[in-house]
């Protein structure tokens, strides 16, 4: 009996180590092997494909009416909406969702670097995902400096131009503080410019990032930046690998939304966070757009519901109640038209405006722009601008970015309950403040507006 | 003081005189006896009564009595007061003198209670630490399906939550923040794993709660929230045959659907009216998604549209007014439970062999019409003493099967929905999608969109099994007479299947098949759900090996007796689950269709993308154990105990370093018996003893890791890409360490002379040390929350049980208190929350915000600045001034500026039972006290009554015109919809009350036979639960503790038969 006693106890103690080394749940894993760093980087339903949303409440694509305004379920809505002083209550959601696509790719990027790779194949399928990485960092970046910091180009307010925090490793413990704003745009195109190195020219899954959507960000980027020939340079490399249309002609309106995601305008696949304003039908486009339209233009038809009291817009490139913030042919058309006519190449530039426009009106009904030129043709490609890229977060930095030239500025007025409100060009209100959490966590500085 | 087996071997023999109950009447022969105490004192003036008649005598001065008696097997039952009655079987003619020796009561009552760690059985005089004993009588008092719920009330130390936090139950308040806080489960040595549900009241035989780290430490790593030992029953060597059978039905009310106060329905509509006038629902009567509108809100649109007349409205909207949904729900889907529990068992044995069977079966049903549940128990224990009692095999095997079955589900309705028309007829009602879209269709290819809640009653077949059985066997060897080996093993498995099968004519199956109907580019109509039942199925099957390996050593020289313990344990569970969902599922034919769960279909009603609902998917979960245990207690001249355990725990967590897998823990403990010094004199109180014990028990948290850790998600929840993904789970945490709960014990045990009084006093410290405590992050981190060892907390408190017989004569009286105390304060936690979490939590959710100096579970408030004397506007404080500036009072509180009301648990509870018996019949009845806990109640939020709940009857009281904020507080209707207005009212410090209150809990009544040829008990008994209130410290008309559904009254009467 004894002889027993000892002998289990002998064969329990030696066999303890590897009795302890079974993982507790199938599900969780440490992150180590190349498919489990991809699949953090394809975690849309954490956000991974998502951006902020702020900037759209309080741009000027959007009205609603006082019933609009008391039924936004989240007070961030209201505040907002009329360019309150304080936007948040303690988190945000603009802010948080970009960094944790942050913290995502530099654990990924972190995890890249520890991996060794077996073979070539493995070696090559490594830099595709570092390249991953870097777009999403870099895509994060961005977003967050349109709705936290200013305008590089913006003189009217003299305090130091703050960039953002810039995270480069996953420690969530290191201690942060603001970089500046020129190291800010500098960080996001190096991270660009990397991932151009790596990425295969075209996607697998829309959601996923790709040569071809590496350069229509930095075409995004440099046009905000106003160097409209880098700009275009970006343009023309992202549309020397595609640059198909959709024919506004072929969508049919007989739906509630217009398009469906088999769209081969869509380089990259991302929208923006829900609102409760995103489903309610007192949630209006500004009318001013709606009467921009010219007759036969088949956007009027395709983006918009007109119900009588109000237009809903319905024309999302996500083809549901989502508003589409991804990347797409007809902004990156867009950017190097605008490019184009700034730069002089004016026939050029009317040239690409008649590309898009022509697959945009119902067949027939459209003859091309000619003998536009100067001030007005500028003024001419901004409208189409307007008119094609509502809803996609991009007119936030379209204002931030014209307010800065003299003759572009746009004042911006709301009334909410017989009070009227004013949103004035080059105002720190377009810089939106930080969630308290962080302010109250970090230190970092607050933005004054 | 006796020693073990002495306790052993007086059980046995009581047992065995019981068990003789044969009377044979012949010619009489005169029997002489003698009474004495233990002392070989003469007792005087004792009864002798012959069992099951009245005859009897008194003995004399001598204690000698003299009887005349037939020949036979016969019971003398004798008693004196403040002594154990004995009884005793001779067979007459019988040639010298019997002698019979009596206890005293109050020795012999402390003796005889064992006290199971699950590791030993020891005496409880014999311990250090804080246990608290259930015994059978106690247990059986109550009548329930579940073991846990008759513990309730009845075990000092032992608390039932009743405000959330995700612990129904604590011993001695949480020790815990955010890890398990539920106390470990042992059942017959061995932790279950299983669902408590499945364990047969009928079948244990006592419980103990092991309160203090002395007590618990055995148990190291998992008994920092305490352990309830569970012991089932054994046979008996040396019994007849014991059969006994217990049945009862008990009956409880159905639901009172008209507790919580609620407005008048007339108002709501006239709420409803209001708001159509002002535009309010304008944006849900356009809703793409054909969003639902109340029918009164139709009606209006009808008036509005020109479609019905003014006429036609007003007397079309007086019928809607008569009508309350919860009394259609009470007339057609609820109904009283009915809970039937039947168990019978057989036990017996020989020296060598002894065993127990039993069956129990339980039918249940439920509160809502077509839903029933029934569990089936069987349990077998046998023991066989082997090689002259050297070698003792005990093999148990315990089966549990419990089925539910749903077929009725509630539905989820408007405040005035009719189910049936006067005729009986069954009323469709407004479901889904707007009556305007589904009248308006016309379309035959689409199933019938209309809901009828009537005709679905029965229409379900959800059908829940669960499958428990567990085995052990156990094999102790006597290596010597002091030391032995006992080997233990356990297999535990669980099966739970869920089939719920949907049947096509559902409403939810119906529903879901037209939203996924597809309209094709030709116009045609196809389905992407086909046609048919909605089958899910989901399958849990885990299971368990424990093996223990124990050395026991006991040995007594002199004055000095030592035991010891020691072994190693390991444990090896895993559970896997995998769920499964068929579309057109045909139970006739048993086949289903495949479905597209990758296209994005266009749904029919409002055309977005959607895919077709997936139910499938799988998970796994491992854990493993390697322990290693010792325990040993010193005895000096029955005097002076010391006792010392340690336990090392190393656990298969995940994602951390080697060393940080094992914490060792320790305790220890010191105890006097004072009565026992020579220079003890204290007459009244024979029996005194002093304890005090320290040390650490622990408690893990498998979800922090000190490495990233990731999950993998399938990819159908990725709604774009559909490719599978991973989300970090936790940031890495390199300084993690287990919790650990410290703590000091201090007891005294008394009893005074006779046992007339008794019962132990506890006073407690509780410190958790390294707590996970979660502290929000700064976002940019890429985290917002990082869970750590950030909390420490401190808990004091005060066990008391004190027991009385206060009248011992015919009539007998029997009173017993229990009173606990709990004082908790988080001590330390690194961040505080923000003003909304503290307000929010309020003890009514899962999350818990830890504040420093304040109890765990808080309710805090705003200060009340009254009702704007203008509009009726609730008021907060600003800068000393009443202000309606809700943004400005909102940014200005900070955690320290708002109120704090109080803890949100009681720090007072406990019990007074009494007892009154007359013969074989006897009343007992429990009082409860709860005090020192508020909560806050709940008022008119316009909020949500403005989207469709009936609110709170307050509405009626509230502000209409100036002057009224002098007589009421209820906040005027606001114009639409302001959440910030809400909260200020919501959180004020106006709705915060006290939750003291005391309560006639239960009543128990009884009658056991005296003696019934053929049986050896026959009881009837009755039990009423949930009586009501004594005593509230509130005006309102709830019960503070349960203020959404009052406990439900309840009325049991069953039959204990033992033959």
């Amino acid at each position: 009996m004894k002889k027993l006693t000892y002998i289990t106890i002998v064969v329990i103690l030696s066999s303890c180590a590897d009795f302890l080394d079974e993982r507790p749940n199938k599900n969780i894993v440490i992150p180590e092997t190349l498919d489990e760093l991809q699949a953090l980087l394809d975690a849309s339903p954490r956000g991974m494909n998502e951006s902020p949303g702020v900037h759209q409440i309080s741009s000027d694509d959007f009205v609603t009416t006082d019933n609009g305004f008391t039924g936004f379920r989240n007070i961030i809505e209201q505040n907002a909406y009329i360019w309150s002083e304080e936007i948040f209550e303690n988190l945000g959601l603009d802010w948080s969702t970009p960094y944790l696509q942050i913290f995502y790719a530099n654990i990924v990027l972190e995890g890249l670097n520890n991996y060794n790779s077996i073979n070539q194949d493995e070696e090559e399928r490594k830099k595709v995902i570092e390249g991953r990485a870097l777009f999403y960092r870099a895509f994060a970046y961005y977003n967050l400096a349109i709705c936290f910091t200013d305008h590089p180009d913006n003189n009217l307010n003299n305090t130091t131009k703050l960039g953002l925090p810039l995270k480069l490793s996953p420690d969530i413990n290191e201690p942060i503080a603001r970089a500046e704003l020129s190291e800010t745009f500098e960080r996001i195109i190096e991270d660009l410019e990397g991932a151009v190195l790596y990425l295969p020219e075209n996607y697998d899954f829309m959601t996923r990032p790709s040569k071809r959507a590496a350069y229509a960000m930095l075409s995004r980027v440099h046009l905000y930046l106003k160097n409209y020939q880098r700009s275009l340079e970006f343009a023309d490399l992202a549309l020397g690998i595609d640059d198909e249309l959709l024919d506004y002609n072929n969508v049919q309106t007989s739906s509630l939304f217009s398009f469906n995601l088999e769209n081969p305008e869509i380089i990259f696949f991302n929208q923006m966070l829900a609102y409760s304003w995103n489903s309610s039908t007192l949630s209006f486009v500004n009318p001013e757009i709606y009467e921009m339209y010219a007759d036969g233009d088949l956007r009027k038809e395709v983006f918009f519901r007109n119900r009588g009291f109000g237009i809903n817009f319905l024309g999302n490139y996500t083809g549901g109640i989502f508003f589409f913030t991804g990347l797409a042919n007809n902004e990156v058309m867009l950017n190097r038209a605008e490019c184009l006519v700034r730069l002089g190449e004016e026939i050029q530039g009317i040239e690409q405006l008649n590309t898009l426009l022509a697959k945009r009106y119902r067949v027939g009904s459209f003859d091309g722009i000619e003998n536009q030129q100067g001030e007005s043709l500028l003024q001419l490609v901004l409208k189409e601008r307007r008119k094609e890229l509502l809803f996609r977060g991009i007119r936030w930095a379209d204002l931030k970015r014209l307010n800065t030239e003299p003759g572009l500025e746009q004042t911006l007025r709301r009334v909410v309950f017989g009070t009227e409100y004013v949103l004035e060009p080059n105002s720190p209100r377009y810089v939106f403040p930080i969630p308290p959490q962080e302010i109250n966590q970090s230190g970092i500085q607050q933005n004054q507006r | 003081m006796y020693s073990k087996q002495f306790i052993k071997y007086s059980l046995i023999c009581i047992l065995l005189f019981l068990s003789i109950q044969q009377l044979k009447a012949q010619s009489t022969y005169s029997v002489t006896g003698k009474v004495n105490t233990e002392n070989q004192e003469a007792v005087p003036g004792a009864m002798v009564i012959l069992k099951g008649s009245s005859r009897g005598v008194v003995t004399d001065e001598e204690g000698v009595f003299e009887l005349n008696l037939p020949s036979g097997d016969i019971v003398l039952r004798v008693s004196y007061l403040g002594y154990a009655t004995v009884e005793k079987t001779i067979s007459v003619p019988i040639s010298e003198p019997i002698q019979i020796y009596l206890k005293e009561e109050g020795f012999s009552m402390e003796a005889f209670e064992i006290v199971s760690t699950g590791y030993e059985e020891l005496p409880k005089e014999r311990a250090t630490g804080s246990f608290a004993q259930v015994d059978n009588e106690l247990l059986n008092r109550r009548i329930s399906t579940n073991l846990l719920d008759r513990l309730e009330d009845v075990t000092p130390g032992l608390v039932f939550n009743r405000t959330g936090g995700g612990d129904p139950i604590s011993i001695r308040g949480r020790s815990t923040i955010s890890a398990n806080a539920n106390p470990l489960i042992v059942i017959d040595n061995f932790p279950y794993d299983g669902p408590l549900e499945s364990i047969n009241p009928n079948d244990v035989e006592s419980i103990t709660v092991l309160r203090d780290a002395a007590a618990a430490s055995i148990w190291g790593a998992r008994a920092g929230n305490g352990v309830i030992v569970i012991t089932t029953k054994k046979g008996q060597a040396a019994t007849k045959p014991k059969f006994s059978f217990n049945t009862n039905t008990n009956f409880i009310e159905a639901p009172d659907l008209f507790y919580a106060p609620r407005m008048e329905i007339s108002d709501f509509i006239g709420v409803e009216r209001t708001l159509f006038d002002r535009g309010f629902y304008q944006s849900r009567e356009v809703s793409i998604d054909r969003q639902t509108l109340s029918p009164g809100v139709e009606l209006m649109i009808q008036l509005r549209d020109g479609i019905i007349s003014q006429g036609e409205y007003d007397e079309r909207l007086a019928a809607l007014q008569s009508i309350d949904t919860r009394s259609e729900l009470n007339r057609h889907f609820y109904q009283p439970q009915i809970n039937q529990q039947h168990s019978a068992s057989l036990s017996g044995g020989t020296a060598t062999h002894q065993y127990v069977v039993s069956l129990g079966y339980d039918q249940n049903r439920a509160s809502i019409v077509g839903n029933k549940n029934d569990r089936i128990t069987l349990s077998t224990q046998n023991t066989w003493n082997l090689a002259n009692d050297r070698l003792t095999l005990n093999l148990g095997v315990y089966y549990a099967q419990r089925n539910n079955v749903e077929t009725t589900k509630l539905p989820d309705l408007f405040p005035y929905d009719r189910l049936a028309d006067e005729a009986g007829n069954a009323l469709p009602v407004i479901q889904g999608l707007s009556k305007r879209y589904i009248q308006g269709l016309d379309n035959p290819f689409l199933l019938d969109w209309t809901f009828v809640p009537i005709e679905e009653i029965g229409m379900r077949n959800d059908r829940q099994q669960n499958t428990d059985l567990r085995a052990n066997m156990a094999l102790q060897y006597k290596v010597s007479k002091d030391l032995k080996l006992d080997l233990q093993y356990q297999y535990w498995q669980n099966a739970a299947n869920n089939k719920e099968i949907v049947s096509q004519e559902t409403f939810e199956v119906r529903d879901l098949i037209n939203r996924f109907t597809q309209v094709e580019p030709d116009g045609q109509l196809s389905r992407a759900i086909p046609i048919g039942a909605i089958y899910n199925k989901s399958d849990i099957f885990a299971k368990s090996h424990t093996v223990r390996a124990q050395l026991t050593y006991n040995k007594k020289i002199g004055k000095h007796q030592v035991s010891a313990l020691g072994g190693g344990e390991l444990k090896d569970w895993t559970s896997n689950t995998d769920r499964i969902r068929y579309y057109g599922y045909s139970e006739r034919f048993a086949n289903s269709e495949n479905v597209d769960y990758f296209t994005r279909f266009r749904t029919f009603h409002n055309n977005r993308l959607a895919n077709i609902p997936y139910g499938g998917g799988h998970s796994g979960s491992i854990d493993r154990f390697v322990s290693a245990f010792a325990n040993a207690s010193y005895t000096y001249d029955k005097k002076y105990i010391f006792s010392a355990s340690a336990r090392n725990d190393a656990s298969n967590l995940f994602g951390v370093r080697a060393n940080q897998r094992a914490v060792p823990l320790w305790s220890t403990g010191l105890a006097w018996i004072l009565s026992e010094e020579g220079f003890y004199s204290w007459v009244a109180v024979p029996y005194l003893k002093l304890r005090g014990t320290y040390g650490f028990s622990g408690n893990i948290d498998r979800t922090v890791t000190a490495f990233t850790t990731a999950s993998a998600m399938q990819g159908n929840f990725n709604p774009v890409s559909r490719l599978p993904y991973a989300q970090v789970l936790n940031p890495p945490n390199e300084n993690l360490r287990w919790e650990q709960i410290q703590m000091t014990n201090f007891g005294l045990d008394f009893e005074s002379k006779s046992g007339r009084l008794s019962g132990s006093f506890e006073y407690y410290i509780k410190n958790g040390v390294d707590l996970f405590g979660t502290i929000p992050m700064a976002p940019s981190s890429g985290v917002l929350t990082y869970r750590g060892n950030f909390a420490s907390s401190k808990t004091q408190g005060l066990d008391m049980i004190i027991r009385g017989k206060i009248v011992q004569r015919a009539i007998r009286w029997d009173a017993s208190l229990i009173y606990n105390h709990v004082r908790d304060r988080v001590t330390g936690y690194e961040t505080q929350a923000s003003v909304s979490n503290y307000l929010a939590f309020a003890g009514g959710s899962d999350l818990i915000f830890p504040f420093e100096g304040r109890p765990l579970f808080s309710v805090y408030s705003y200060p009340w600045g009254g009702l704007n004397p203008d509009n009726g506007n609730p008021m907060g404080m600003l800068d000393g001034e009443p202000s309606d500036n809700y943004t400005a009072i909102f940014n200005e509180a900070t955690p320290e500026s708002i109120i704090f009301n109080g803890s949100a648990r009681p720090t007072s509870v406990g019990t007074v039972s009494n007892n009154f018996s007359y013969k074989g019949f006897s009343l007992s009845a429990n009082i409860t006290y709860r005090f020192g806990h508020v909560f806050r109640r709940s008022s008119i939020l316009y909020n949500s009554l403005f989207n469709g709940d009936l609110g709170h009857e307050d509405f009626g009281n509230r502000w209409r015109n100036p002057g009224d904020e002098l007589s009421t507080q209820v906040p005027s209707m606001p114009l639409g919809l302001n959440a910030n207005r809400d909260n200020m009212y919501r959180y004020s410090e106006i709705l915060v009350e006290r939750g003291d209150h005391i309560r006639l809990q239960d009543v128990r009544v009884s009658y056991l036979f005296d003696e019934i040829k053929g049986f050896n008990r026959l009881e009837l008994y009755a039990f009423v639960n949930n009586l009501g209130l004594l005593w509230k410290h509130t005006d309102l008309p709830i019960d503070p503790d349960f203020r959404t559904m009052r406990p439900l009254k309840s009325f049991a009467f069953g039959v204990r038969i033992d033959l």
